[in-house]
C-alpha cells in the first residue's frame, strides 16, 4: 500500500509536527509512506494543464500523489479556510483524482473555534474529487504543541487510531472493489 | 457554441459514457449556428471515440479492455474504469466496442441520435497488435460498412 502524508502549509511548524507524528505512526504497519512537505517544494501555480504536462517539483508532487491509495491531507487553518498552497495542489490535479484513494485528516488551529473548517471548506472539495474520507478527523490545538512537539496524549492516541482507521478502510475498499472487478469478463 | 456562431464545421471526442449525453452538444450547436444565419443542414459533424470489433461482443471486450486501458494512462495518467468499459455492451454506450452487429447498431443508433455525416474510428490505441487491426479492418470492409450503408445511402 502506497500512502502519502501531505503537510499542506509552506510556513509554519505545527502541521509538519502533526505529520511527522503520523508518519511514526505508520511505522507499525507494512506500507510505503511518503512525506511530502509543501514547504521543501517549489510548485508552479495551477494554470489549467494536465497535471502529466507540468515538471520538476509540480510534476513530482501531482505524481507522487495521483501513484497514492492513501493520502494523509495535514493542513493548518488561514483566514478560515485551508491554506491558498494547499488548495493549489488540488487544482493541478484532475477532477476525479481522488477516485479509488482513501484521503484523511489532520487540521491545526490556533484556535478551536475553527473545527468546522473541516466540514465546512475541505471535505466538499475532497468529495467533489471523489474521495473516500474517513470519517474521523484529528483537530489538533495551539495548546497541543510545545517546543514542535505534541504535548497532548489524547492527540496522539487519536492520531494512530486515524492512521490505523484509514489503512483499514483502504484495505477494505480496496478488496471489495477487486471483487467487483474479478466479476466483469474482459 | 463557438463552432455554431462562427458556422464552421464540428468534430466531437467521445471517450465514453452514453451517447445521449452528447446530443445536448450537437443540438446546442445547431441551434447557435441557426440563430447565427447559419444552415445547420449544410454544416458536417464528425464524431471519433474508441474502436474495437470482434466475432463477438464477449471476446471484443475480452481483447480490447487491456489495451484501451493502457492507452488511458499513457494519455491520461490513469487507466479504463472496468464498470464502464462494461457498458460498453449495451447499444446505448458510446463506446464502440463488440461484435460487428453490434457496432453496426451502435453507429446506427448514434446517426440516428446525432445526425452526423462522420464517424472516426481510433483503432491504434494502447498498442492493438498489427493483427488484431487487421481483423478489425476486415470486419469493418466486409461486414460492418456494407450494412451501414444500407440505411444512410437513402439520403438520410
Amino acid at each position: 500500500m502506497n500512502v502519502v502524508v501531505l503537510s499542506g502549509s509552506t510556513v509554519g511548524s505545527k502541521t509538519r509536527t502533526a505529520m511527522n507524528q503520523v508518519m511514526d505512526k505508520l511505522d507499525k504497519h507494512t506500507v510505503d509512506a511518503t512525506l511530502l512537505d509543501l514547504a521543501d517544494y517549489t510548485l508552479q501555480w495551477s494554470d489549467g494543464r494536465h497535471y502529466l504536462d507540468y515538471d520538476g517539483d509540480t510534476k513530482y508532487m501531482t505524481q507522487t500523489i495521483m501513484d497514492a491509495d492513501v493520502l494523509v491531507i495535514g493542513t493548518p487553518v488561514f483566514q478560515a479556510s485551508i491554506p491558498g498552497t494547499l488548495k493549489n495542489v488540488f487544482d493541478l490535479l484532475p477532477e476525479r483524482a481522488f477516485e479509488h484513494k482513501t484521503v484523511s485528516i489532520v487540521m491545526t488551529a490556533g484556535s478551536a473555534k475553527h473545527y468546522l473548517i473541516v466540514d465546512q471548506q475541505l471535505k466538499p472539495i475532497l468529495n467533489y474529487m471523489k474521495a473516500h474520507i474517513t470519517q474521523s478527523f484529528v483537530f489538533i490545538e495551539e495548546k497541543d504543541f510545545l517546543n514542535k512537539q505534541i504535548i497532548n496524549d489524547d492527540i496522539h492516541f487519536r492520531l494512530q487510531d486515524l492512521v490505523d482507521d484509514t489503512l483499514l478502510l483502504s484495505e477494505t475498499l480496496k478488496q471489495l472493489r477487486e471483487q467487483k472487478e474479478a466479476e466483469f469478463d474482459f | 457554441m463557438k463552432a455554431g456562431h462562427a458556422g464552421v464545421p464540428m468534430f466531437l471526442a467521445h471517450l465514453g459514457g452514453a451517447a445521449s449525453h452528447f446530443k445536448g452538444t450537437i443540438d446546442a450547436y445547431r441551434e447557435t449556428a441557426k440563430a447565427n444565419g447559419h444552415d445547420p443542414d449544410s454544416l458536417p459533424i464528425a464524431t471519433a471515440g474508441f474502436f474495437y470489433t470482434a466475432e463477438t461482443t464477449q471476446q471484443a471486450q475480452r481483447e480490447y479492455y487491456p489495451h484501451i486501458n493502457e492507452g488511458m494512462k499513457l494519455t491520461n495518467g490513469r487507466g479504463f474504469p472496468k464498470q464502464q468499459f462494461a457498458q460498453s455492451a449495451d447499444i446505448r454506450s458510446v463506446v464502440n466496442v463488440g461484435s460487428p452487429q453490434q457496432i453496426i447498431e451502435k453507429i446506427l443508433y448514434q446517426h440516428e441520435l446525432f445526425g452526423h455525416q462522420r464517424y472516426i474510428g481510433q483503432m491504434d490505441f494502447g498498442g492493438v497488435t498489427m493483427a488484431q487491426l487487421r481483423n478489425n479492418i476486415e470486419l469493418i470492409g466486409t461486414e460492418i460498412l456494407p450494412a451501414i450503408r444500407k440505411y444512410t445511402s437513402k439520403g438520410s
